[in-house]
């Protein structure tokens, strides 16, 4: 079976989680750094982008890993269908190249710009709730049938520059009708969250995952391999996966919320 | 009541990785090492402070330049220099590191062509050696970044009136001043080879700022005279 690439470009941090996630869905995975050859890279089954502070963020996140050789690479595999996750800096290494939305073959239509919140600025965690969006993506498959807290999971995120925007009024439009949007930050009653904190950053339209054309990419800000196993879900985090947790306190390492992201990625490749 | 506008320039007093590693990756990655020379970064301030009619400018000014050398609002002096440039009715009064140093050092650098040295510690091909055979087609550029967010300029005239006692303060501009130093036969096509390099629009065009949020001006275009070696 060709392996799951998980790229480490310098400053990433959560290459070693994001492939046991992926390795506890059932797929082989292999760590590729962003100068070695790209022999591993033009096989890969499905590539990651993994979380964490890509070149330090310098000029701003996502920006300079863009540029990279690797990233021509990257390009190449989203257009011929392969599987693409990119997780929170992943997801701005996305946005920089272009790769989605992809409305416009090559152009950077989106910008994760700083999080917009009342009375504070920069870095912000917490758990918040993800609901599918209207475009197909196949790394949301595993919303499918899902009816628990309004269709919503929890997920936690954690970054400063998680605010889905673009300047291009056409962009909007089409982002407003749902076209690429493959997750939102939903609220209690699963609803898009429109305000802060269940919109954590301000995104707008409360975008949480953008994919391209084809739905074989997302740029999703929230981290699932951070929610794959039960033991990190927090316990008052309430709805089916609280009593879950509660529940199965001798069987933490059973399967969490986020799991479904790299399930539905295993479907996909099987 | 008349005001004092006030320019703050912050700088590094050690290596700049940020624009190190801006001007790698544009002339090592993006293929903008022929035209491309040198690049600095600062960041930038521009405000008015108001002041009352019979109020001595010279007393407001040592009251700023206490607070900014005593606070880490805009700078931490353990690493950072400044250039402060404060205007009002007909005086003008400069304080800090003078940036003229600054751009006859870039000068020098861009007159002893230091491409290989700067690329080596990161794994790009190190830009092309450069023929300068016309110094006189260099063209040094400010160009501003500012994001589209007013919400920041609102926060930072709030932080200084209150360290300045109340005093009202108004900022205009803030953010990252990008200088560029650029080959051309022209200030029109410097000017714009200077917008290309910012503005990303692809991939392989411009990394300075992404226009989805962020906003550029050049703020001057002037030729640059390099030292005879």
């Amino acid at each position: 079976m060709s392996k799951v690439i998980v790229v480490q470009f310098p400053g990433v941090n959560c290459e070693y989680e994001t492939v046991r996630a992926i390795e506890a869905a059932g797929m082989e995975a292999l760590i590729l750094k962003w100068n070695d050859s790209l022999v591993a890279l033009k096989q890969a089954a499905a590539i990651v982008l993994p979380g964490g502070f890509s070149y330090q963020d310098r000029i701003r996140a996502g920006a300079v890993a863009a540029k990279d050789g690797i990233a021509d690479e990257i390009y190449s595999a989203a257009s011929r269908g392969v599987p693409i996750l990119g997780i929170c800096n992943g997801a701005q290494i996305l946005v920089e190249t272009g790769i989605v939305p992809g409305f416009e073959e090559g152009a950077i239509s989106l910008a994760l710009s700083p999080n917009r919140m009342p009375d504070r600025s920069g870095y912000y965690c917490r758990w918040i709730r993800l609901k599918k969006g209207s475009a197909d993506c196949l790394f949301t498959a595993f919303f499918d049938g899902w009816g628990e807290d309004h269709g919503t999971y929890p997920c936690p995120v954690a970054h400063a520059e998680g605010q889905f925007i673009t300047a291009s009024k056409e962009v909007r439009a089409r982002l407003e009708a749902g076209e690429r949007v493959a997750l939102y930050y939903a609220d209690a009653r699963g609803l898009a969250a429109r305000s802060f904190p269940e919109n954590p950053n301000g995104s707008l339209f409360a975008i949480a995952g953008v994919t391209n054309g084809a739905g074989n990419v997302l740029a999703l800000m929230p981290h699932p391999e951070r929610a794959s196993w039960l033991f990190q879900v927090p316990g008052g985090i309430g709805g089916f996966w609280g009593r879950v947790r509660l529940e199965r306190s001798g069987a933490l390492h059973s399967a969490g919320p986020g799991r479904g992201i790299f399930d539905s990625l295993h479907q996909a490749i099987a | 009541m008349s005001e004092i506008e006030a320019k703050l320039v912050v700088f590094l007093k050690d290596s700049d990785l940020v624009a190190s590693t801006a001007f790698i990756t544009l002339a090592g990655k993006m293929g903008y090492g022929e035209l491309l020379l040198g690049l600095k970064r600062f960041d930038y301030y521009r405000f008015t402070i108001g002041i009352a009619g019979r109020e001595d400018p010279g007393l407001v000014l040592e009251e700023l330049r206490k607070v900014l050398s005593s606070r880490s609002t805009f700078y931490n002096r353990n690493k950072h220099s400044y250039f402060l440039e404060c205007c009002w009715g007909d005086g003008k009064k400069c304080f800090g590191s003078d940036l003229k140093n600054i751009m006859e050092r870039m000068a020098s650098e861009i007159a002893g062509s230091p491409g290989k040295e700067s690329a080596a510690d990161l794994d790009v091909q190190p830009p092309p050696e450069r023929v300068i055979l016309n110094k006189d087609s260099i063209f040094l550029g400010e160009l501003l970044v500012t994001e589209s967010n007013p919400l920041s300029r609102e926060a930072l005239g709030r932080k200084l009136e209150s360290e300045l006692a109340g005093r009202r303060v108004h900022f205009l501009d803030d953010g990252v001043l990008w200088w560029l130093a650029v080959k051309s036969p022209e200030r029109s096509k410097a000017e714009e080879i200077m917008s290309e390099i910012a503005v990303s629009v692809r991939r392989d065009r411009g990394l300075l700022l992404n226009p989805n949020y962020q906003s550029y001006r050049l703020i001057s275009v002037k030729k640059m005279a390099l030292p005879l070696h």
